[in-house]
C-alpha cells in the first residue's frame, strides 16, 4: 500500500493539451502540490509534449523509478491499461474514471468485474469512480487540491466518495487540524474499506481515523478491524444511507446496499466507534479530539457573557450528556467578589452580565475556574474576546477604556497552566454581509486558538455535542479495559 | 440423536427448517436449557409423555406446513390429567386436518407446561453487511408493537451481553418491577453468549428463534425454538 501514499515516482495516463480534461487537470495540481519533490510524469500515445514536458507514449515505455499510476481514461480503455501496469510491475494504481458499476449498465457491470479479476495480481487498485489520494506527507494530492496543506498531520480520513473526501481536505483547514492520509476509494473493486482500515491501525502517524461510509464490501472484517482500531485510536464514522431516501440515494451514487438502521447502531456500540450524522459533525469531532486531550470528565463550567446564552448553554450541555459542575464554597465566593454585585451570576453558568466583561475580570474568573479543579472544562460563549472586535462594537469608546490585547490570550494561558481543557464559541454573523472587518477578526482570532489548542465552534450546541463525544468515547474505552 | 443425525435427518427429507424438537435438541445440547419436548406419534404416547413429564402439559403440532400453530387449532395449553391429553391429542389432529388440508403431520410435541414469568425472545438472523446478528427483547406486545429490542453483532462479548440486555426499554421488567421476581442477569447473559457460541458454531444455521424465553421462579428456559438451516449446499451457490 505504501506506493499509493508515498510514492518514488508517478505517472498520470491519459493527459491531452485540453487543461480543463480530468487527466490534465489532475497532472497540473499534482506536479504544483508536489513542487519538484518527486517526479510526475505525462503519458498518452497521442501527443508528445505536454506543457514544455516530454510525454510518454506508453506505460510499458516509462522509467522503472515509477510506483504509482493513475489513469484518467474512459472505462472501456481501464482494463488493458491495468494489464500493463501488471506487466510492467507497477505497485499501484489508482482509477478515478466512472462508467462502471455505477451506472448500472450491463456494459458498465462487465468492465467491473473485469477490473475486479484484475487484482490480486501484483497491482492494488484504487477506485474506480473515486478521486484518489491526498498524502502531503508524500507530496500527493487530488483534484482540486493543488493549494492544499502540504503539511503532514495525524487525521486519516477514507470514504467510497470523492466530492467528501475534497470537503474533507478543503474543510480541515478552517479547523485548523492536518491530514495524514485522505483516500476516496469509490468503488472499491480492490482497496476497500477493510484495507483502509487496516492501514490507518497500522500507520504510526495516523492518531485518529475518520470515514464517511456507504457500503461494505468486507463487512465482517471490517467491524473487526474498526473494533481493534476504535481500541486504538479515536474512529469517527459518517454512515451514509441510514434514512428510507438516503438508502437510495446510495444505491445510485456508488451501487451499495445501505444496510440497516439497527445493526449500524449495534456496530457502533460494539466498535466503541463515534457515529456523527453529517459533515459539520464529523469535522466538529474530529476538530475535538484533535485539539482536547484525552478527556474523561464529563462536568463543565460555562461564562457567559447574559443570562439568556447561559439559559441556552445550559440546556445544550445537558442535551449532549455533559453536567453544568457544581462549584464549591470557596469558589462561588470568590467569583462573587470578582463579578459585578448585580447583574452578574458566580453559579454555574457563570453570567458576566454582558459580553465585554473588563480583562482582569475575565481573567480573574478563569484563574479562580482553573484552580479550582470542579470541572473537566470551561466552555467560554457570548464573551467578545479581541481588542480589535471590541473596538468595531465601539466599545472604546467607554470611560476607562485601556488597548489590552492580552485579552485574547487568557484562554490560552488558563489552559496551558492549569492542563485544563477550554473550548470559545465564536459565533458567526451579526452584521450587514457585505462588511467584513469583523469576519476577518473572527478567522485570525479562530485560527489563533486552534493553533494553541483551543477548539472554535460557532454555537454552544456544536461545542458541547463535540466535547460529549470525546468524553463519552475515552469514558467507554475505559469502562471497556 | 447426534447434531449430525439431526441436521442429516432434515436434510435427508429436504427440510431447511427444523421442528420444535429438533430445535431444542440442538440448543440443549449447546448448553442452553429448554423444556423438554417428546414426539407424540399417537394418542397413546400423548398421554403416556404427559405422565411422564408431567401436568400441566402443553401439547403443540408439530408439521412443517403449518405455521401458524395456535391460529390452526394446534396447540393446547394447561392439560392436568390423562384424559384431557387423550382428548388434547385426538382434538389437536383433527383441527388442523380441518384446518390446513393436506398439511404433513409428524406428530404432537408434548411437554410440561412452564410455570409463570417473565417472556423473552432471542433471535438471531443475517445481515447482509455483517452476517449472524444476535437480537434480544422482552416478548408479547414489547416486542409486536413497541420493537423494543437490541441487536448484537456476533460473536457477543461479556460486555455485548452485558450491554443489550440494559439497552431495551423493557429492562426495568426484568430488574422486577412491582414485586414481580427479578431476572438472573448473569445468567441471561451466559445465555446470550452460548448462543453466540452456538452460531459461531454452526455456520450452516440461517435463523434462529426462542420465543418464548420464560424468566420464572427456577430460572430461564426456552419454551419454544425454532432453527432454520441454509439452503442445501448443492442448491446454494
Amino acid at each position: 500500500m505504501r506506493p499509493f501514499f508515498y510514492p518514488n515516482a508517478i505517472a498520470v495516463v491519459g493527459v491531452s493539451q485540453d487543461t480543463w480534461k480530468f487527466g490534465s487537470a489532475t497532472l497540473i495540481a499534482i506536479q504544483k502540490f508536489a513542487g519538484g519533490r518527486i517526479p510526475v510524469y505525462p503519458v498518452s500515445p497521442r501527443i508528445t509534449e505536454f506543457q514544455g514536458q516530454k510525454v510518454y507514449s506508453s506505460i510499458a515505455e516509462l522509467p522503472s523509478e515509477v510506483d504509482l499510476v493513475i489513469i484518467c481514461l474512459p472505462a472501456k480503455l481501464i482494463p488493458d491499461s491495468v494489464r500493463q501496469c501488471i506487466q510492467k510491475g507497477i505497485p499501484a494504481v489508482e482509477v478515478p474514471s466512472g462508467g462502471f458499476r455505477e451506472v448500472g449498465t450491463e456494459e458498465g457491470r462487465q468492465l467491473e468485474a473485469e477490473l475486479i479479476s484484475l487484482a490480486g495480481k501484483g497491482t492494488r487498485i484504487i477506485g474506480p469512480n473515486c478521486f484518489g489520494v491526498y498524502s502531503p506527507g508524500g507530496s500527493l494530492t487530488i483534484l482540486p487540491g493543488a493549494d492544499y496543506p502540504q503539511k503532514a498531520g495525524s487525521v486519516g480520513f477514507f470514504a467510497q466518495s470523492g466530492a467528501i473526501t475534497e470537503d474533507f481536505c478543503s474543510l480541515s483547514q478552517d479547523y485548523c487540524f492536518n491530514i495524514s492520509q485522505a483516500v476516496s476509494y469509490g468503488n472499491a473493486s480492490d482497496v476497500n474499506e477493510y484495507d483502509m482500515a487496516q492501514y490507518f491501525l497500522a500507520d504510526p502517524r495516523t492518531t485518529i481515523a475518520a470515514a464517511y461510509m456507504e457500503g461494505l464490501k468486507s463487512g465482517r472484517a471490517y467491524f473487526e478491524t474498526i473494533r481493534e482500531l476504535s481500541a486504538k485510536k479515536p474512529t469517527i464514522i459518517l454512515k451514509g444511507g441510514l434514512t428510507v431516501g438516503g438508502a437510495k440515494a446510495a444505491a445510485s451514487h456508488t451501487g451499495s446496499l445501505a444496510g440497516n438502521d439497527k445493526i449500524w447502531e449495534a456496530f457502533f456500540r460494539q466498535t466503541g466507534a463515534v457515529q456523527v450524522y453529517g459533515m459539520e459533525e464529523l469535522l466538529d469531532t474530529v476538530s475535538a479530539f484533535t485539539h482536547l486531550p484525552p478527556l474523561k470528565n464529563g462536568s463543565v463550567a460555562v461564562i457567559c457573557g447574559g443570562g439568556g446564552p447561559g439559559v441556552i448553554a445550559s440546556d445544550a450541555c445537558s442535551r449532549a450528556g455533559l453536567t453544568l459542575g457544581k462549584f464549591d464554597e470557596n469558589t462561588l465566593s470568590k467569583l462573587a467578589s470578582i463579578l459585578p454585585p448585580t447583574g452578574a451570576s458566580p453559579h454555574n453558568p457563570v453570567d458576566c452580565d454582558n459580553p465585554f466583561p473588563r480583562t482582569q475580570m475575565l481573567n480573574d474568573i478563569m484563574e479562580t475556574l482553573g484552580a479550582s479543579g470542579n470541572v473537566g472544562s470551561i466552555i467560554i460563549d457570548k464573551i467578545t474576546l479581541s481588542v480589535a472586535t471590541r473596538k468595531l462594537f465601539g466599545y472604546d469608546t467607554q470611560v476607562g477604556w485601556k488597548d489590552e490585547p492580552w485579552l485574547e490570550e487568557i484562554p490560552v494561558r488558563i489552559r496551558n497552566k492549569y492542563n485544563i481543557p477550554v473550548v470559545v464559541v465564536i459565533r458567526e454573523g451579526g452584521e450587514a454581509l457585505d462588511k467584513l472587518a469583523m469576519e476577518t477578526e473572527r478567522r485570525r482570532l479562530r485560527k489563533y486558538y486552534q493553533e494553541n489548542g483551543v477548539p472554535v465552534y460557532s454555537t454552544v450546541q456544536r461545542a458541547t455535542k463535540a466535547i460529549a463525544r470525546v468524553v463519552s468515547y475515552y469514558s467507554n474505552k475505559e469502562a471497556g479495559k | 440423536m447426534t447434531y449430525i443425525e439431526i441436521i442429516g435427518k432434515a436434510r435427508a427429507e429436504g427440510r431447511t427448517a427444523l421442528n420444535e424438537i429438533e430445535s431444542k435438541e440442538l440448543m440443549k445440547m449447546a448448553g442452553i436449557p429448554v423444556i423438554e419436548s417428546k414426539l407424540a406419534s399417537n394418542k397413546k404416547e400423548a398421554i403416556d409423555f404427559s405422565q411422564e413429564l408431567g401436568f400441566p402439559s402443553v401439547m403443540k403440532i408439530l408439521s412443517q406446513d403449518v405455521i401458524h400453530k395456535s391460529d390452526s387449532g394446534g396447540v393446547k395449553l394447561g392439560i392436568i390429567n390423562s384424559a384431557e391429553a387423550g382428548k388434547a391429542y385426538d382434538d389437536i389432529i383433527k383441527s388442523v386436518k380441518q384446518n390446513v388440508p393436506g398439511a404433513r403431520i409428524e406428530g404432537v410435541s408434548v411437554q410440561k407446561m412452564a410455570g409463570p414469568g417473565l417472556e423473552l425472545v432471542v433471535g438471531m438472523s443475517r445481515d447482509p453487511h455483517f452476517g449472524p446478528v444476535l437480537m434480544f427483547g422482552a416478548g408479547g406486545i414489547f416486542i409486536e408493537i413497541l420493537k423494543d429490542v437490541a441487536f448484537r453483532i456476533i460473536p457477543l462479548n461479556k460486555k455485548d451481553a452485558h450491554d443489550m440486555i440494559r439497552e431495551i426499554k423493557s429492562y426495568k421488567l426484568l430488574e422486577g418491577f412491582r414485586g414481580q421476581q427479578a431476572v438472573d442477569l448473569n445468567q441471561l447473559e451466559e445465555l446470550l453468549l452460548k448462543v453466540s457460541q452456538f452460531i459461531e458454531n454452526n455456520p450452516e444455521i440461517k435463523e434462529m428463534d426462542i420465543n418464548p424465553l420464560v424468566a420464572n421462579s427456577d430460572g430461564l428456559i426456552a419454551v419454544d425454538a425454532r432453527i432454520i438451516l441454509d439452503d442445501p449446499p448443492s442448491m446454494s451457490k
